[in-house]
């Protein structure tokens, strides 16, 4: 379970207590909204999960983050 | 789990073993464009090898597999919080906002940051694959930019570093064993460590050249 958000007035102020929680069921996730006690509020969404992929479908529909650049160590000797 | 509990006893990909002696050749450019004609031969000894034969392929041609040295982690893979808390997460995909540091993104312009966040799920750090720590891998020192050493337990392997050791006492997965052989082994990875070494493997040596590429 991991919160998400929190409820939050426009002034800044806390409108009402509450935290979104994300849980993983099966092959969906689920986001519900507890109060500050942890009582259920309500359930917000219930969204498909992609974990249920196999690494072969994840990887079939992978692609690649171009970031080399970001990971180059100047310190470092060729062979 | 990153390993075998218990290992098989002959060669598979992404074994880890030891004991085979690493070597490449440097050639010096010939002047005019034409072959090189000196050459000299590097040996070194890897504490620590991966073998990235495919198991079918393992002994088939000469009695060799293929292997690649063991490495430590490159240092700037420390700035990125995800990578840091489990360096095996370099093996699987990722979505963009973890491929990079925060700072990183931070530094992107907003084009550019919304372009990469758009990007979806997709490997970082192509070239590599990273061992999870193991009692019988030492853990070693690194240093960390601006944070001093750090212990690691960690080893990577660069793909661009493969090489060939051929050797009678190699033999196929489903010859019988050989002594030599297995006791040069140290780890076997568990099945679904090892889909993933194939996986990215698989991914390094088939995605298309920047130079095939039709329009951006």
């Amino acid at each position: 379970m991991e919160p998400v958000e929190s409820g939050e007035g426009a002034t800044g102020e806390p409108r009402q207590a509450f935290e979104i929680l994300t849980i993983p069921f099966d092959r969906y996730t689920v986001k519900v909204r507890v109060g500050s006690g942890g009582e259920f509020i309500d359930v917000i969404e219930v969204a498909v999960s992609k974990d249920f992929r196999t690494i072969q479908q994840r990887i079939t529909s992978t692609g690649f983050h171009d970031v080399a650049e970001f990971y180059r160590d100047d310190d470092k000797d060729d062979d | 789990m990153f390993y075998a509990g218990k290992h098989s006893g002959v060669l598979r990909l992404g074994d880890v073993v030891r004991g085979f002696p690493l070597s490449w050749m440097a050639a010096t450019p010939a002047e005019g464009g034409s072959v090189p004609r000196e050459y000299r031969i590097e040996v070194q000894t890897p504490k620590f090898s991966a073998i990235l034969s495919p198991c079918c392929s393992i002994a088939s041609y000469g009695k060799s597999i293929l292997l690649c040295p063991l490495i430590p982690v490159e240092k700037p893979w420390f700035k990125n919080p995800f990578f840091r808390e489990d360096f095996t997460n370099v093996n699987r995909p990722l979505p963009p906002e973890k491929s990079v540091s925060p700072e990183t993104l931070g530094t992107m312009t907003p084009d550019e940051r919304l372009k990469h966040l758009a990007s979806g799920e997709g490997f970082a750090l192509l070239e590599y694959f990273v061992y999870a720590p193991h009692d019988l891998l030492e853990r070693y020192d690194i240093g960390v930019p601006g944070e001093g050493r750090e212990e690691v337990g960690h080893y990577a392997i660069d793909f661009r570093r493969m090489f060939r050791v051929s050797c009678r006492g190699i033999k196929h997965p489903q010859e019988l064993n050989d002594e030599t052989m297995s006791s040069a082994k140290l780890l076997e990875l568990s099945i679904e460590a090892r889909a993933e070494l194939r996986h990215k493997l698989g991914f390094y040596f088939n995605k298309p050249a920047r130079e095939d590429e039709i329009g951006d």
